[in-house]
């Protein structure tokens, strides 16, 4: 694919850029075009544009790129792929997304999949400055590497447990409450294996002792276990409902259609302000821990962008990014560039603020975490157990 | 005493925003054909959806055989409608069509298969009973509707406008059948048609309507020859029409004064004293007179002839500025006068009917 | 009969002219629908290749044997079975609904009627289904009418996220995708045809049921099968409506190329688009849909 994009004309990056925003432009409407051309005063040095393909959340608007592309001299245009790594996997793998971006984010896991199809290149850590910022606990997540290089650069962290609403559900500080029987149709769990499944793994393997060793890469066997666990629950009618993405989430708790249930913490800030006392439970079985990942795609590489899309995910790390994605979020880049760039900005954000954010997704990380893991060993045994569960 | 009439209106009146028909009464005695006459917005339309219960009267009574119907539904009603579209079901096969009113009346299934052979023997359709409607010519199809009609032995058959957008050679192939089927199935009918040559060539009495109220009940040959009026008389084709300064009745003859001539003219049927008199002509009785014969009317002016196929139509003005037009043959041999000329006209031996001036009002 | 050489010359000229003439739709049927189809056909008999996580030409019918592992097979059941109560219920209220609007009003108010019905198409279809829960959940706008009504103490449940939400949000959705062909059904009835059945004797019932319903089958059974093709394909319903993990094709579609079970996928989708092929044809077929066409030479 990547050797047909001069169409004929030769290789540079004028015609490049052009095609890209033929594309850009074609399928995804003037709007991109105009940010990219039109909203951006001339910086001394010329900048690099980067295409960047990625989970929703992790854009910070206009205005915020703007400031990005001053600081680090790297033009980005975002586009959102629906976070979903599936489709985003099948677009890289059977669609043009490889035609058009240069640098995708998604939750973790996939990479070792991507890297064996040769639809992602291996990053050049030397390259990054920035990383010897990034926390340590964050850099030894299992999957990021392939054959011993580098495919997945943790951007954006966090650790996901359980929302109760406190004068339903009372203190909870277990996952077991979602299978409380006493809240029988008042909990809802998210209707996708990739947290739900290690979501009750963690619970079986920390409160009822069941044999697991990695609640992230459940064997068949352990998966067995988990699934027949659900399976059970479900027939018991102890869930109201699955919930997809964000609003329908959301809606479960503004309207109190359930108490308890997994999910993200954003949720929490979302539904106290529409006014459910709602509180992040801290689950004595352990969080579970994800990293939304910066992969370089192949085609990026072939075209000459390697580094420009280095010097994108240096500029991730180098402190306005992390404090802007944490005011506009409240996600984490694990780094402690963020405090330093908030203090030495303290007009445009607030350390303190900054500071706080990072230390309690740190508190949560200085407890048990278990992995999300997107491409589990077995993960087409994952579905096959989610139909059996769909058809319990 | 005789027996009552297969319908009868009683005084009947439908009002929309404003009358549509007005205080109507008529009979159609058993076994006749009587048609009812006139333009369109006449309501005579109105007069068949009622009978056929179509439409509810806003007073007076709809009586079949003597008995009052007036509340029925249609399907309740001892008549039959041909509708000007026929309404034939797609979806059937022309003796399913046939044998549908049969169906409905829980006729079993012999008794109807009978029946619809007989039926379309007489309307000659026999070999047609699979055929679908939309193979067939729209004469096969006026004659599907008719023995859909006729299989029913309806107390009364009520025509709406029956051969109306029908070519010339289907006209009078049609308007044959009917005629045969009336007399020989001794049904009676009752028909609606604006058109006179229909109305004249089938009907036993013609009934002729003017803004929902009659004008004339009659013969078609009283209606023809002797007109109630002259609105009436304009219908059936009395075209020439001429204002009299003066009427003077007399035993024998009536004289009228047009543009100084006296004419002799026949009496009128009615005396109505609310209108005055007009004499009417058939415009193509008149023609121009020999230079040597004694004229009936004249001078005129000639102001305009227009050439009509058969005819020639002259536009003339009299003395007294009365515009009168009339036709005269085409033939070769007949002379057509020049624009402007000034010429005497003959209707001898026809005399001009007297009749009351009902043009323009109501 | 004489023979006409001009006319069997334009008649065999014909032949070739029209075919030319097919040929640029032709062409866009093959690409655009057989084209893709077959290739789908084509690789749900291939392999899912662990190494590459890709597909492999491996011949296999194992995709099609896991139709009927891990309640696959009951997926597609509930689907079908659930599609065909959609199109049912909203074929039975759409053709009072038709009726209303095709023969008892004039023709500006029947546009006006349908522009109606198919103002709901203006919001997205996710923002209706989400209605749905506002309206029928625990906190919803009927459980606070039945309590404060006292006719209930407690929340009705099953109001929401089961089948019956699931039933009432598709039936809301789809409902115009059936009245719209049964009120052009409606529209090509005659009065004339209806007259005369009355004037034959027929009263109501029998005016509906021998002339009204035959005449608007056609267009009832291709109300039915827009409603039951389009309900097989959606998702969005049962994913807000549902109970706990519902599922259906399409949400087994999407949960198995999550997975790159590209085989599977494509088998699930050939086994799909076949059936509702071949039960278009036999619809056509049985029906005789083209008689709407024939009917309109009378």
């Amino acid at each position: 694919m990547a050797h047909s994009i001069g169409n004929g004309f030769p290789p540079g990056v004028f015609s490049q850029l052009t095609r890209r925003q033929l594309v850009q432009n074609g399928v995804f409407g003037a709007g991109a075009l105009a940010v990219g051309s039109l909203g951006l005063p001339r910086a001394a040095r010329a900048l690099d544009e980067i295409n960047f393909w990625a989970t929703g959340t992790l854009d910070i608007g206009d205005d915020g790129w703007r400031t990005f592309a001053y600081d680090s001299g790297v033009k980005v245009e975002f586009t959102d792929n629906g976070n979903d790594p599936g489709p985003v996997v099948a677009k890289l793998a059977a669609g043009n997304a490889n035609d058009i971006y240069d640098v995708a984010g998604l939750q973790g896991g996939s990479e070792k999949e991507l890297a064996r199809r040769g639809l992602i290149a291996p990053w050049d850590i030397s390259q990054i400055q920035n990383y010897a910022s990034v926390w340590q606990w964050a850099k030894d997540i299992p999957y990021l590497t392939h054959d011993g290089k580098a495919y997945g650069i943790p951007t954006v962290i966090n650790a996901d447990s359980i929302i109760a609403i406190r004068d339903k559900a009372g203190s909870v500080d277990s996952y077991g409450a979602i299978f409380d029987p006493k809240l029988k149709g008042k909990t809802a769990m998210e209707d996708a294996w990739i947290n739900s499944v290690i979501f009750t793994a963690i619970y079986l393997k920390n409160s009822e002792n069941a044999k697991i060793a990695e609640p992230g890469n459940l064997t068949a066997d352990e998966l067995g276990l988990v699934m027949e666990f659900l399976i059970k629950h479900k027939r018991d009618r102890q869930f109201r409902t699955f919930w997809n993405g964000w609003e329908q989430g959301l809606q479960l708790l503004a309207n109190q259609e359930v108490w308890v249930m997994t999910g993200w913490e954003p949720i929490v800030y979302a539904a106290r302000m529409r006014g459910v006392d709602c509180y992040y439970a801290v689950p004595r079985e352990g969080y579970e821990g994800w990293a939304n990942n910066t992969i370089l795609l192949k085609s990026a590489v072939v075209r000459g962008r390697t580094k420009a899309a280095h010097q994108l995910v240096n500029a991730l790390f180098s402190g306005f990014y992390g404090c802007k994605l944490g005011l506009l979020r409240g996600y984490v880049v694990p780094t402690d560039n963020n405090v330093a760039y908030a203090t030495a900005h303290a007009n445009a954000f607030d350390p303190a603020g900054v500071r706080k954010l990072a230390d309690h997704v740190k508190q949560k990380f200085a407890g048990k975490i278990y992995w999300q893991n997107t491409r589990p060993d077995n993960f087409q045994l994952y579905e096959t157990w989610w139909q059996r569960l769909r058809n319990a | 005493m005789s027996s009552p009439a297969a319908i009868a209106l009683d005084r009947v009146t439908k009002v929309y925003d404003k009358p549509v028909v007005s205080d109507i009464s008529l009979e159609v005695p058993e076994g006749s054909f009587v048609t009812v006459l006139g333009p369109s917005g006449s309501g005579k339309s109105t007069i068949l959806q009622m009978i056929g219960g179509f439409l509810q009267p806003t007073a007076g009574r709809i009586l079949f055989a003597g008995t009052d119907m007036t509340a029925l539904p249609p399907n309740k009603r001892p008549c039959n409608t041909i509708f000007q579209d026929l309404g034939l079901f797609p979806h059937m096969t022309v003796a399913e069509n046939v044998a549908y009113g049969l169906k409905v009346r829980g006729v079993d299934p012999a008794t109807r298969r009978k029946c619809t052979t007989e039926m379309l023997a007489i309307v000659a359709l026999e070999g047609y009973e699979r055929r679908r409607i939309h193979q067939l010519s729209g004469g096969q199809r006026q004659r599907v509707a008719l023995a859909r009609a006729l299989v029913l032995d309806p107390a009364v058959l009520l025509l709406d406008e029956p051969l109306t957008g029908l070519d010339e050679r289907l006209r009078q192939q049609l308007r044959g059948e009917i005629s045969r089927l009336h007399r020989r199935l001794g049904a009676t009918i009752l028909a609606v048609t604006h058109n006179q040559d229909e109305a004249l060539s089938l009907s036993d009495r013609i009934i002729v309507l003017r803004a929902g109220r009659i004008e004339q009940i009659g013969t078609p040959r009283e209606v023809f020859e002797r007109p109630a009026n002259a609105f009436v008389a304009r219908f059936v084709g009395f075209d020439a029409i001429l204002k009299p300064e003066r009427v003077d009745s007399g035993i024998a003859d009536w004289h009228a004064r047009v543009a100084g001539r006296d004419i002799r003219c026949e009496p009128p049927v009615s005396r109505d004293p609310a209108h005055d008199y007009v004499l009417v002509l058939r415009p193509e009785r008149i023609r121009i007179a020999d230079p040597k014969e004694r004229s009936d009317l004249g001078p005129l002016t000639v102001i305009s002839t227009a050439y009509k196929g058969r005819d020639v139509e002259v536009e003339s003005r009299l003395v007294d500025g009365q515009a009168l037009k009339f036709l005269i043959s085409a033939d070769p041999g007949v002379a057509v006068p020049a624009s402007g000329s000034s010429i005497e006209i003959v209707w001898e031996p026809m005399k001009p009917l007297l009749l009351p001036d009902a043009l323009v009002e109501p | 009969m004489p023979h006409e050489p001009g006319l069997r010359e334009s008649v065999d000229a014909r032949w070739p002219a029209g075919f030319l003439l097919a040929l640029p739709s032709l062409a866009v049927f093959v690409g655009v629908g057989f084209i893709p189809l077959a290739l789908i056909a084509t690789w749900s008999f291939w392999s899912f290749d662990p190494d590459t996580y890709w597909i492999k030409p491996a011949w296999s019918f194992a995709s099609y044997a896991a139709l009927f592992e891990n309640g696959r097979a009951t997926v597609f059941l509930r689907t079908a079975g659930l599609a065909a109560l959609t199109a049912t219920a909203s074929t039975l209220l759409a053709v009072p609904a038709a009726g209303l609007i095709g023969l008892l009003s004039g023709p500006r108010r029947a546009a006006l009627l349908l522009a109606l019905f198919t103002i709901p198409f203006f919001t997205s279809g996710l923002v209706r289904a989400f209605a749905w829960r506002l309206v029928l959940g625990r906190q919803g706008i009927i459980n606070n009418a039945l309590m404060s009504l006292g006719i209930v103490v407690t929340p009705v449940e099953w109001l929401l996220f089961s089948d019956f939400a699931v039933l009432l949000g598709m039936v809301a959705a789809y409902l115009p995708f059936a009245i719209v062909p049964i009120v052009l059904a409606f529209a090509r009835i005659e009065h004339s045809v209806i007259r005369a059945s009355q004037d034959l004797g027929a009263g109501f019932w029998t005016v509906f049921a021998t002339i009204v319903l035959p005449l608007v089958l056609p267009g009832i059974v291709a109300g039915f099968l827009f409603v039951f093709v389009v309900a097989v394909g959606t998702s969005m319903e049962i994913q807000l409506l549902g109970g706990a993990g519902a599922s259906s094709i399409s949400i087994m579609i999407n949960d198995v190329l999550r997975v790159v079970n590209f085989p599977l996928a494509f088998a699930i989708a050939t086994v799909v688009i076949t059936l509702l092929t071949v039960l278009i044809i036999i619809a056509n077929r049985a029906l005789r849909l083209s008689r709407l066409f024939e009917s309109l030479g009378i």
